[in-house]
């Protein structure tokens, strides 16, 4: 019980990440993850053991959130950067990619959000990603790619066909592959 | 030997996140040619993505050594602090 409990323990700065991107707001990010891990450890007979244990209480943040979405009429909240313990490192010059990335997660989708944040910040893979959010992989790579797409519209870190010429081919004839069998 | 013939095949943002991320080896693709252009889409695709990464993790920084998160382990360890 004691190896389950500290294996636990060891996620929650990850949790606490991920329900602070996802709600945008510090107060009810720890209540998420509280309620997450109070949840965990009322049910630990259903971690099986031995696994680690972060698909598992990815999906109990997860299946909380929602469940918060359906009660909840209002809309997701603005996600912005406010003081507290959260504060991130200055950015400096990065200060308008920071603005940009602002900008870029409010244009996304709650979906698209969501699977953003487990790939692109907690580093899931496809197949994990898809089982905490209960979809298929076919649609974590589609929301995957549509948000990515905004939020690069967002940063303007696009490369045009004229920025990057590599090895003489042209960027837009990448897109499309000529194959032949 | 026949004349091998043209097929059109597109190589979607999906494929090359994939691809970027791992989940997709350039090797599942058959064909060298596409192969190349993958990488070429890839190598492309990867500056905005490491932008994207990189300005995340910066945003959201894991809080792995503040007073809440300690006080957080210690109660799912039953410490008393």
């Amino acid at each position: 019980m004691d190896h389950q409990r500290r294996a636990i323990a060891d996620e929650i700065p990850r949790l606490r990440r991920y329900a602070r991107a996802l709600s945008g707001s510090e107060i009810d990010a720890d209540d998420l993850v509280q309620e997450t891990l109070t949840r965990a450890l009322s049910h630990l007979v259903q971690w099986t053991s031995g696994e680690n244990p972060r698909k598992w209480l990815f999906s109990i943040l997860h299946n909380h959130y929602v469940d918060g979405l359906r009660r909840s009429t209002r809309a997701p909240a603005h996600v912005s950067i406010d003081a507290g313990e959260f504060t991130p490192v200055s950015l400096g010059a990065d200060a308008g990619i920071r603005r940009d990335l602002d900008q870029g997660l409010q244009a996304l989708s709650e979906d698209q959000r969501q699977v953003l944040l487990l790939v692109g910040l907690e580093g899931l893979s496809y197949a994990e990603t898809a089982d905490i959010l209960e979809i298929p992989i076919g649609t974590v790579m589609s929301r995957l790619a549509r948000g990515r797409e905004k939020l690069r519209h967002e940063m303007m870190c696009d490369i045009g066909p004229d920025d990057v010429p590599l090895d003489g081919v042209p960027v837009g004839a990448a897109i499309r592959v000529r194959s032949a069998r | 030997m026949s004349e091998p013939s043209l097929n059109v095949s597109f190589v979607g943002d999906a494929e090359l996140h994939a691809y970027l991320d791992g989940e997709l080896t350039a090797q599942a693709l058959p064909q060298i040619e596409a192969r190349l252009l993958l990488e070429v889409n890839a190598r492309i695709l990867m500056k905005s993505l490491k932008i994207q990464r990189n300005a995340l993790q910066k945003k959201y920084p894991l809080p792995d050594d503040c007073p809440k998160t300690k006080a957080m382990i210690n109660a799912v360890l039953g410490k008393l602090t």
